[in-house]
């Protein structure tokens, strides 16, 4: 199971800054499950986010 | 914080969350707490410009640990649509994180039952229109998986298993079959398009299925949701209830995915409300107060129509 990483919070957060362009959050940051890649975030607030990403055929 | 309380007289545990009263209730669309946090928006739950399946734990929880869980599922960023309309690779991803889900909520101590559902329309309480879905991990296994336990007992051996058996001998209530799934309208069904969709072959759960099982899973989720769409022509209000095995006493190679799964048959229910385009069937006097089900509709009707119009709507 991949480290868990503080996503960047509601109240703070930049809308424009996509996930992709964090390079701390680079390393471990995609656990493969099947066709998917899983992503976890630990929200300000504490709470578990979990992103599912289409690897194989796209949405 | 939730407690548990045993009702003596009915048998059952009662869950008391009552944070959940000042639980998010049909925002307005500008403020869906579902969609994705974009520039210049108010925050969301998601706090990303773009996603394609999230998982959140619930804001306002039902269960929590150490004590079970209660997640969030959001099928799409897109607010609009439902389910079937989901493009079917996106569907079929779904089946993987339910997969994904119960695996790791199984393989928590505190969860004895992971329960993945849906509530679509305000019939029957749905508070955000953003196409999503729930999964409570309950730290007891609940009245009806243990019911449909007592059914294995009852039958000497898998009661879905044997349920399909009849129904596909008699026909008459099927609505849809794949390769891998059956869906009909049951002998004995308490509402009036009540559907079962039941894995053919003896799969505990979605960890047990193969992937392209998962495939065909999706695409009759959809399928028949299009149908119930269709039957009466606008946004079909329904319950979605996924039954698996419990996961009580789950060893660590089960929890990865190998090992004994227990004993449950993968199927998913639906219970909608509506008994014709405007009119819902309550639960009333027998149904709340002696826990008898009055039907207003024969499943072999009910099925012949719903049949003819999934048929229909493709």
């Amino acid at each position: 199971m991949a480290r868990k990483r503080t996503a960047p919070g509601a109240s703070g957060h930049d809308a424009g800054e996509d996930s992709e362009d964090r390079p701390d959050q680079d390393a471990e940051k995609h656990e493969p499950f099947g066709p998917l890649a899983v992503e976890r975030h630990v929200k300000d607030d504490g709470r578990a986010l979990i992103l599912y990403t289409d690897c194989e055929g796209g949405p | 914080v939730t407690e548990l309380r045993f009702n003596e007289l009915r048998g059952e545990q009662v869950d008391y969350a009552i944070h959940r009263q000042e639980r998010t209730f049909l925002p307005s669309r500008e403020h869906c707490p579902l969609d994705p946090t974009l520039p210049g928006r108010p925050p969301t739950e998601i706090p990303f410009p773009s996603f394609e399946i999230a998982v959140f734990e619930n804001r306002f929880p039902a269960f929590t640990p150490p004590h079970g869980a209660a997640e969030v599922v959001v099928y799409t960023p897109d607010h609009e649509g439902s389910f079937a309309t989901l493009t079917p690779r996106r569907a079929e991803d779904l089946m993987w994180v339910w997969r994904h889900r119960y695996l790791e909520l199984g393989a928590r101590a505190d969860v004895d039952y992971v329960f993945i559902f849906e509530n679509r329309g305000v019939e029957v309480g749905v508070t955000l229109h953003h196409p999503h879905g729930q999964i409570y991990g309950y730290p007891f296994i609940p009245p009806v998986p243990m019911l449909e336990l007592a059914a294995d007992e009852r039958l000497g051996g898998c009661a879905p298993c044997s349920l399909l058996a009849d129904e596909l001998r008699d026909g008459r209530r099927i609505v849809y079959e794949s390769p891998a799934l059956v869906a009909y309208v049951p002998f004995a069904a308490r509402w009036a398009y009540e559907v079962h969709l039941v894995m053919r072959e003896h799969r505990p759960s979605l960890a047990a299925c193969e992937p392209q099982e998962l495939g065909e899973l999706a695409a009759a989720l959809q399928t028949l949701v299009r149908g119930y769409d269709a039957l009466f022509d606008r946004p079909f209000p329904y319950v979605m209830a996924v039954h698996q095995a419990p996961t009580a006493g789950w060893s660590p190679a089960t929890a990865e995915g190998r090992g004994e799964l227990g004993a449950g048959h993968l199927h998913a229910e639906f219970y909608p409300p509506l008994r014709t385009a405007d009119k819902l069937k309550y639960l009333a006097g027998s149904e709340q107060g002696a826990g008898a089900f009055i039907s207003d509709t024969l499943p072999e009707e009910s099925a012949a129509v719903l049949r003819e119009t999934i048929v229909r709507a493709g």
